[in-house]
């Protein structure tokens, strides 16, 4: 089977092929000056896939000095402690009324 | 004396086998000692000071990877400080003077500001592309040539029934990503 040439380029750019592959590839290389460039846009594809997944590894340690979000169970305390204390006054004046009729 | 440096070491091999947690561990043990050191030694701020040493951790875990600190010959805080003083030289485009050992690091490591690494247009459109290349491509192709996992760890980690599949998957996503290149390269932006 006729390997992809695309795997080929691959293999050829991260160092996998034998010696004799790569002196036959570079051949190939110095004849065809479309395989040469598919070789320069190998490089230049894993260069910029590198480029964005250092880019986002930043980010995510950028991310990991902020200070975690706490829960804000002081103001929910208040607020419910509110909410109650209004209850409790609003019932207590509709007796207060309904008694007084 | 020599040294085994047996928790750096552990620390290197859990970043290896994919524990994220564990770059961050670094990040946070040396980052004070970094900035100060930096905004010291250098008179930066500590917004600058900052971003080189991000920019160090992230090289740092680059030569992880890339099997370059396989055994340590200092503490890796030693290589993580090196990484970064050499970042600064780059970034503030001044000598800096290395001591021998660290010398050695830094000709022998990875150490580039990450807003130096893309040379050409090219490089930069596939980054920016990166971003919009979705689900699993970018699994795939962050596991395999970013974290260096193998065909088959990918396949555990994503739940591929075997290596081939993400073999014939990762090829789908590099040809989609080489027409998306060509198709963008070639228009009027780049010419």
């Amino acid at each position: 089977m006729v390997e992809n040439r695309w795997n080929q380029i691959d293999r050829y750019v991260n160092g996998s092929m034998t010696e004799d592959e790569r002196t036959v590839f570079e051949q190939r290389m110095r004849e065809n000056l479309g395989l040469a460039e598919g070789v320069h846009m190998h490089r230049d594809i894993l260069s910029g896939m590198e480029l964005h997944f250092m880019r986002e590894m930043k980010q995510q340690l950028i991310l990991s000095d902020l200070p975690k979000k706490k829960i804000p169970w002081k103001t929910i305390a208040l607020i419910a402690g509110g909410i109650v204390l209004a209850a409790g006054i609003g019932a207590a004046v509709y007796y207060y009324f309904l008694n007084n009729q | 004396m020599e040294q085994t440096y047996t928790e750096d070491q552990l620390l290197i091999q859990q970043i290896k086998s994919g524990d994220e947690a564990s770059l961050v561990e670094i990040y946070k043990q040396h980052r004070p000692a970094f900035l100060q050191w930096a905004q010291h030694s250098y008179q930066i701020d500590e917004e600058k000071a900052a971003d080189a040493f991000q920019d160090a951790v992230v090289c740092l875990y680059r030569n992880i990877v890339r099997g370059k600190l396989e055994s340590l010959t200092s503490s890796l805080k030693t290589y993580l400080f090196a990484i970064g003083k050499n970042i600064i030289r780059k970034k503030l485009q001044q000598p800096v003077t290395f001591e021998s050992d660290e010398l050695w690091m830094v000709e022998n490591l990875h150490a580039e500001p990450i807003d130096q690494f893309a040379t050409n247009d090219r490089q930069q459109l596939v980054a920016r592309l990166m971003e919009t290349i979705g689900e699993p491509c970018k699994s795939i192709l962050e596991l395999f040539y970013f974290r260096g996992f193998s065909m088959e760890a990918i396949a555990e980690r994503l739940q591929y029934k075997n290596e081939n599949v993400v073999k014939t998957q990762k090829l789908r996503c590099l040809t989609n990503l080489k027409n998306l290149v060509r198709e963008r390269y070639q228009s009027e932006d780049f010419i």
